[in-house]
């Protein structure tokens, strides 16, 4: 039903007008869809080998994915640990004891910066959120957040998980970013070549390069919710990328912007110098959890965690309008606009 | 060894020259085309209208219609026809509003953007160059 006609998708190189006609190289082999999963839109681009299958599977793999993972799903294997009576063991899937545990592991290595068991706080900020009229009681804050520490899921490493002190799991943190390893790891099998694994708006896998061996193009929206303006665009083979910005979902009460990135040391939207946060990786879960968790830190602390873990790159948008990148995406990262300064002699992490 | 971090300063401006560098050939023709987006999650899809004159986008049209089959317009937010929750209406007209300006975007830069996808980007935008490309399928010779 959302599958998109084939024939209007074999475009790689957008068009331009006045300009002479000259043949392009335009892959016509490369094969598209788009469908609704995970609360969002998919979008997928795969080329070579045999793409129309692994579009198939790749649909059918994100569809399972979102009923395993999805807390909104009362039969996912997350709701049944969420309603599960209190140190009630429950076996899950080998695919959600594998999100489950990179979870733990990035929860761990933010020491909590992200956390997955934040499901009761991002609840009480959605009825906010829907309801608009009044702000979550401080005092309910403060009870859920006792709930709220990636410490309170246990697993026995044998595939069963179980709650404590009423944890309730939220994957919207690294579920697309796994979703989109998995399709990553799926499409090799297919031959895959050349694809794009556009999960929602803001988690992405390149697969190799473009048909035409150029890197794919990806733009990072400014932090300006009603701009559709790029303030640069990655050059990506091969990768996965994330971002978090504190534009994308939030609402406006008493002159004051909430949005949807919330900080469990407070219990409130995370009130960071950051306005986005755009994580390279080569894996999809890692990109997401920390581009979560960078922005909550703040620029000083996240760039403090890129020196201290590594395995990843990141551009990073202040509140006070600029743009910084790290040092691995020096050829990868085209800034694009009136450039007024470049220099890297007074930030934290500089030579 | 400690790693560089580079620091670029962002004005307001530098968007203006975003949208370069596109490769591109088709010639297209002269006339009026439509072309529509997939629905999102909720149902609704986007309608793009161009028109073509001497190979230029003259005139650029996008709206977007919910499952209903009404028009997301000055009405697109209010409940019973009533402004019942003010700050989720003035969030709905901001993408009423975003949407005329993809239009008028790609009036002013007769392109769309060279990248491949934009990270961050709304369900609409998607949705504008989706119809958009739909349109100038339609238009190319």
């Amino acid at each position: 039903m959302f599958r998109k006609d084939a024939q209007l998708q074999n475009k790689l190189i957008r068009p331009e007008f006045g300009q002479p006609s000259v043949p392009t190289a335009d892959s016509a082999e490369e094969t598209s869809r788009m469908f609704p999963s995970m609360g969002t839109i998919m979008n997928l681009r795969a080329s070579g080998g045999r793409a129309q299958e692994a579009l198939d599977a790749a649909e059918k793999l994100i569809g399972t994915l979102n009923n395993r993972l999805s807390r909104m799903h009362p039969e996912s294997e997350i709701s049944r640990l969420n309603f599960s009576a209190a140190g009630e063991w429950i076996e899950v899937s080998d695919q959600t004891d594998a999100v489950l545990r990179q979870a733990l592991f990035y929860a761990r290595s933010t020491h909590g910066v992200y956390d997955p068991t934040i499901g009761r706080l991002v609840d009480l900020w959605d009825i906010a959120n829907r309801q608009r009229k009044k702000l979550p009681d401080p005092f309910e804050i403060q009870r859920v957040l006792l709930s709220c520490d990636y410490r309170n899921l246990e697993t026995d490493f044998a595939g069963n998980y179980r709650t404590h002190l009423g944890a309730s799991l939220d994957l919207g943190g690294i579920a697309k970013g796994f979703a989109a390893d998995q399709t990553a790891a799926l499409w090799r099998q297919y031959d895959v070549e050349s694809g794009l694994i556009f999960l929602g708006s803001s988690s992405l896998a390149a697969i190799g390069a473009k048909p035409d061996g150029s890197p794919w193009r990806i733009g990072i929206k400014s932090a300006d919710a009603e701009k559709m303006t790029c303030l640069g665009v990655l050059m990506l083979t091969d990768q996965f990328l994330s971002t978090s910005g504190d534009y994308e979902q939030f609402f406006v009460k008493n002159d004051h912007r909430y949005h949807h990135i919330l900080d469990k040391k407070t219990g409130y939207p995370a009130a960071s110098d950051l306005r986005s946060v755009t994580v390279v990786a080569d894996n999809g879960a890692l990109c997401e959890a920390y581009s979560t968790a960078l922005l909550i830190m703040g620029l000083d602390k996240a760039l403090e965690f890129y020196e201290k873990e590594g395995g990843f790159e990141a551009v990073f948008v202040t509140s006070d309008d600029r743009v910084m990148y790290t040092e691995g995406l020096e050829t990868k990262f085209e800034f694009r606009g009136v450039l007024l300064g470049y220099h890297c002699s007074a930030c934290a992490g500089c030579e | 060894m400690r790693k560089r971090l580079f620091s670029l300063v962002l004005i307001s401006t530098f968007f203006s020259s975003l949208l370069t560098g596109c490769k591109g050939s088709t010639v297209y023709k002269d006339g009026t085309y439509s072309g529509a987006s997939n629905p999102d999650d909720r149902g609704a899809y986007g309608e793009a209208t161009i028109v073509i004159a001497e190979n230029k986008i003259s005139d650029c049209e996008f709206v977007t219609w919910q499952a209903d089959g009404s028009l997301k317009d000055a009405e697109y937010g209010k409940v019973g026809g009533e402004i019942s929750n003010p700050d989720f209406y003035e969030k709905a007209q901001l993408a009423v509003n975003a949407m005329a300006k993809y239009a008028e975007q790609l009036e002013e830069t007769q392109k769309l953007s060279d990248v491949d996808a934009i990270t961050g980007a709304t369900i609409s935008y998607n949705q504008f160059v989706e119809a958009v490309e739909s349109a100038l399928e339609q238009a190319g010779e």
